[in-house]
This record gives C-alpha cells, structure tokens and sequence, in this order.
C-alpha cells in the first residue's frame, strides 16, 4: 500500500513539475483562434456548441499558424483488484507502477478560409506485452480528419456544407455520444484492457485509424445535421490514413455507407441533440485473401446529448445505443466445425454516462456500458472451464461501470481517478476464465494524467 | 483516376465555390455569422446566462468594450476564455460595423416577475440606491428604463445571473475601466445584488 501511495506521489508530482512550463502554451487550435480551451471544451474531448460549431466550420475560425503542431502526453498508475488468476499466473503486471502510456503529436488548423484539419500521430509506449512482461511499443496515425467547408443560406436560415475525409466513423461527429469521442472513459489503462466484447459493434472504433471515409455533411440553422459518408480500406493510395498500422480489416471496396441524422436545439444555459447514426459494411473475412463473398454489418444507432452550460456549473449526459444484424454470408459454412454457430446474429451497444463540472476544475463521472447479443457456440465459446471443459458462456455479453473524479488546474491538464467495475465480462457472470475468476476481480482503479501544449 | 486524385479535386472545387458565395456576403454579415451568433443569439438575443445581450447596447458601449477585450483591459475569466481570441482578429472598421449593427437590433424586455419582495428592493436600489453606504442611484447613468446610452451599459432585459458576475468582475477590478462600478459593486451586498440583477432581468 505504501509503494502504491509513493508511486502515485511521484506521477502527480512529475506531472505537476512539468505543468507550469507549459500552462502558458496551448495547443494549436487554440493558438489559432486565440481563444483558452474553455471555449470549445466542457472537459477534453467533449465540445461545447462554439468548439461543435469551430468544427463543422472545418477548423478555419482565426489566422492560419505557421506551424500547427500541437503534442499531448498522457501516464497512469492501473491498481486491478486481483492481479493473479486462481493458478497464480500474473494477469495484469506492473500492478500501481507510475507508466508513461501514450504521445501525440497533432498537426491542426486551417489551411485557408474554407480547409482545415486534424492529424494525430501517436506513440503508444504499452501497445502490448512481451512474455517477460517488457512493454512493445508502437506508433501510427491516429485519428484524421480533413474539411473543406462553405457557408450559405437555405430557407432564409445558416447553412454550412461541407466534405470530410476521414479514419474513423464517427471521428468527424461534433457530439460526443457517438463512438469515436464519447466517454468510454477518457482515459483507460493501457495494462489492464477490457472485455473483448466491451466494443462489440463494428461502428463502434472496429475501424478505427483503418478505414478512409468520404463523405458531404450540411448544417443548417444551428439545429439540423445531415452526413452520408462512404468508407473503405485505407489502403493503397490512402495508405497514409492507416500508416503504421499492422493488420486491419478489409472492407470490399469505398462505398460502406455511413449515414449520420441529428436535431440541435439549445436554449438559455441548456443544449440537447437527438440523433441517429449508422453504418453498412462488407468485409472480408480474411483479410489477407480479399476476393469472394463477405460478410455484411448493419449498425443502427440512437444517440442523445444534454448539456447544462452555466458559470461555475456544467453538467452533461450522452448515451447511445447501437444495434448491429450480421449476415455471416461468407463466414458461416456448416454451423458445427468452424466458422459462426449460425448464419446470421446480432449485437448491440448501450452506453451512457453523466458528468458534473464545478468551475471547469473539478468534475465528477459516472458512466455505464453494456453489450449483449445472440448467442454462438463457435465464435463466443471460447473459454472452457477447467474441470467439465464446457464453454463458460456462448454470448457476447459484457456489463459494467465506472466511476471518475477529476482535477483540471489548468485547461490543458487533468488528472484523474477511475474506478472500472465489471459485473459481466465475455458473457459470464463468473467464472469468466474457467478457472474461478469473478468479473469484478478485474475491476480497476487507474490515476491518469493528461497534458496538452 | 486515383481515389486521392478525386479526392484533392472534391477539396479544390469546394474551396472554390465557397470562396466565390462568400464574396457575396457583407463583411458585417459575415463577421456575424462567424462569430457572434452562436454565443449571443441571431441579432444579439441569447437566453443564455453565459453570454450577454447585445442587442439595442449603446453602440459607442459596444464598441468599447471590444477594444478592451483585444487590448485586454478587460480581464474577466470569461472575457479571457470567450471575447480574447474573437477581438484580437477585429479591427476598428469591424467593431464599428458589429457595434452599429446591434445597437440597431430590438432589445429584449422579458417582464417577468419572479418574486416581488426581490423585484421592489432591486427598484429601490436602481432609482433611489443606498444612501447609507454611498451608492448611488443606478438610474443616474444608466438611465431610467435602464436603456444605457454612449459608454454606458443598457443593463434592462440582460441575465440576472450574468449580471451578477459582472458586477463581481468589477468588484474584483478585472474590468479597468469601470472605476464608478468597481466601488458600486464593493458597497453592496450578496443579498442586494440579487434583488438588483432580478429587478433589471425584468425590465
């Protein structure tokens, strides 16, 4: 416990020692529009109506940097409640020990009065484990998006249009309910991971930093959004869309359709958005043989957004819940020796959480995820218990919850404590290794720090 | 052709169109549209608490305090965190067009009462203030409907809750220029503050 405590001091204490020579120093799109952080963000990620607006407007507010880079570093300290199996074999290593988990570089901003984008690189220093338990590290292109934005009237009424092009359904969404920004929580361990069916659905980051999308999207009256966007493998020509990634998955061809509908109203200190996105995709089931029939993923999708914006109190709420149907039309073969149980099936996503900001300084989280779908002896039946050697379970289930306090002394840094508890992990209640382990011996408590310069 | 090909040729004939829509529309109206509405509300009407009214201000006000924004004499957290960036990218002509654009726009005059007691000492406040601690009549300046005029604020209609942090943003001195209202905001209390912010929402 102690060793827990001194390794915490010392993170906190790394982080503040550095803080102060970079709270003058803001990233890029701040630097570009003159304007504190505060502006566009609640809490980063999530935007507020003039960063959404900032965004759909392609980047382009304030004068054009010379160089628009910005970078964000982030550590942790992951405690998980039970580090060793039933066996003894380690879990989670490196149990409360102060990690330096990832860096970003960003290159961001307006290019001229109607282009701007958003590049991330990152450097992931524990993109996973060797046997020794020495950490591989790792880099590649995060998150893109590229706008060329226009504005007119229709109706008498604001009209923005724009193209986007983009890695990451959703990456593009200004409301963060939708996958690619949303509260998941912010931050995670890089150690301690997740259920493998945490994320089930295919829109929700399957093709994240994979894919390339195109797509036009309209504004209209500070109320109504419309997207259709078309996606394929980043591959080939695209390639520096996906650069450094290993293995993705193959998508047949760039016309994926990714569609996004959502309403904007805000009045007084309030704004709400109710929307729908989706995605249609085939993909190959090998990737490394793309030719023949594919699968097909159908994801349908409900999302809402509630904001309370007053000086000094914030307060938010963003859910979602996505449906995906799978036609196994080229994985399933006969049920029985390989591929899906069945030929068809279905997953789905439901994903919430509330947050409380007192004097954009201090906040409070509680979220919610839960996945679930139709059972499949073949794809979901992977764990045998060790004395019958039946499946532990057949579904794709997972259920949990977090809980997170934060501190931002300034609006480029935060740190923060999250508790992850899990009471369904990979369809099982319990026993979810075979071998005794209870869902909630993984849960998590994580102290992350975050800063952006 | 390439997909990058097509691509690069999408962003250019985007970029081109835009440009040419854009010429097309006043500097004024672009300015607003850029920045101001989403904040203060199409022709300076918000129900925000966050964000002011602008509509029906004083234009000569308006003016002014953009010009201490982007010379930050004017240093609120708010202003720091809103108005900053916003004006260090205006010049004189720009404040001009946007001061003499919301002067012009229809003032909001909510009318609502929400509690009476409150209501009657903010009145006194504003038309008689608080001889025995030396504050004067707002009405004095501010003008008897609350109006403003040249280098005053129109305070009528604006968000209790917005003004209250304006007369604290005074009290803290983090707004140079008003000496009078920096001594105003120190003489008075919590509980006057609130009946005089309630009186002037409703007016």
């Amino acid at each position: 416990m102690l060793k827990t405590l001194k390794n915490i001091l010392f993170l906190a204490l790394v982080a503040l020692a550095l803080a102060p020579s970079v709270s003058f120093a803001v990233p890029s799109f701040a630097r570009q529009t003159g304007m504190d952080c505060a502006a566009c963000h609640t809490s980063f990620p999530e935007l507020t109506p003039f960063g959404r607006e900032f965004k759909l407007r392609g980047y382009t507010l304030g004068e054009r940097q010379w160089l628009p880079v910005a970078a964000m570093v982030q550590a942790s300290a992951t405690h998980i409640s039970k580090v060793h199996d039933n066996s003894g074999v380690t879990v989670m290593p490196h149990q409360n020990n102060p990690e330096f988990d990832v860096a970003s570089v960003f290159v961001a901003g307006k290019l001229n009065d109607y282009v701007g984008m958003f590049l991330q690189m990152t450097y992931n220093n524990i993109n996973g484990l060797r046997d020794d338990f020495s950490f591989i590290h790792h880099s590649a292109q995060d998150n893109t998006d590229i706008r060329a934005v226009g504005t007119s009237e229709l109706f008498g009424k604001d009209l923005v249009y724009g193209l986007d092009l983009n890695n990451n359904p959703s990456v593009q969404d200004v409301w963060n309910s939708s996958p690619a920004w949303a509260y998941t929580p912010w931050q995670t361990s890089s150690l301690a991971g997740g259920p493998n069916n945490q994320f089930p659905t295919k829109i929700d980051s399957a093709f994240a930093q994979t894919v390339a999308g195109l797509g036009g999207y309209l504004w209209w009256d500070r109320h109504l959004y419309a997207e259709l966007s078309f996606y394929g493998s980043a591959n080939k020509s695209l390639k520096f869309m996906s650069q450094g990634q290993n293995s993705f998955p193959l998508l047949d061809g760039h016309d994926n359709p990714y569609w996004r509908l959502a309403w904007s109203e805000d009045w007084g200190s309030n704004s709400l958005m109710v929307g729908t996105y989706g995605m249609r995709v085939n993909l190959f089931p090998d990737p490394a043989n793309p030719h023949g029939a594919t699968d097909r993923f159908t994801d349908t999708a409900l999302d809402v957004q509630y904001q309370y914006l007053t000086d000094p109190h914030i307060f938010t709420v963003a859910a979602t819940y996505i449906h995906e149907n799978i036609d196994w039309k080229a994985s399933y073969v006969d049920g029985i020796n390989a591929g899906p149980s069945n030929p068809t099936g279905n997953l789905n996503t439901f994903r919430a959480k509330a947050t409380y900001l007192y004097n954009r300084k201090y906040g409070a989280t509680l979220g919610y995820f839960s996945s679930n779908g139709s059972s499949d002896n073949l794809l979901y039946g992977v764990t045998p218990d060790i004395n019958t050697t039946l499946a532990v379970s057949n579904k794709p289930n997972s259920r949990g919850y977090s809980a997170e306090l934060d501190y931002n002394p300034w609006t480029n840094v935060r740190f923060s404590l999250t508790y992850l508890g899990f009471t369904q992990w990979d369809g099982a209640s319990s026993n979810i290794d075979g071998n005794g382990r209870s869902p909630r011996d993984n849960n998590t408590l994580i102290l992350n720090t975050w800063l952006a310069f | 052709m390439k997909i990058r090909n097509w691509i690069i040729m999408g962003l250019l004939a985007v970029s081109w169109i835009a440009s040419a829509v854009a010429d097309e529309v006043e500097v004024k109206k672009l300015i607003d549209h850029n920045y101001c509405n989403v904040c203060h509300g199409y022709g300076g009407t918000t129900t925000s608490e966050l964000f002011p009214q602008l509509a029906s201000q004083p234009k000569e006000y308006i003016a002014t305090e953009l010009k201490e924004f982007k010379d930050h004499t004017r240093y609120d957290e708010n202003a720091k965190r809103f108005m900053w960036g916003i004006a260090s990218r205006l010049n004189d002509h720009d404040m001009e067009a946007l001061a003499t654009f919301y002067s012009a726009q229809a003032g909001v005059h909510e009318g609502k009462i929400k509690n009476q007691a409150q209501y009657d000492r903010g009145q006194s406040i504003y038309t008689k203030g608080i001889e025995d601690k030396g504050v004067p009549a707002c009405m004095t300046c501010h003008g008897e409907k609350a109006e403003g005029h040249e280098l005053i604020a129109r305070l009528g209609g604006q968000n209790e809750n917005y003004l209250i942090r304006q007369l604290r943003a005074f009290h803290a001195s983090t707004r140079e220029t008003g000496h009078v209202m920096n001594f105003v905001a120190g003489a008075i209390t919590d509980e006057d503050l609130l009946a005089l912010a309630h009186y002037l929402q409703a007016q």
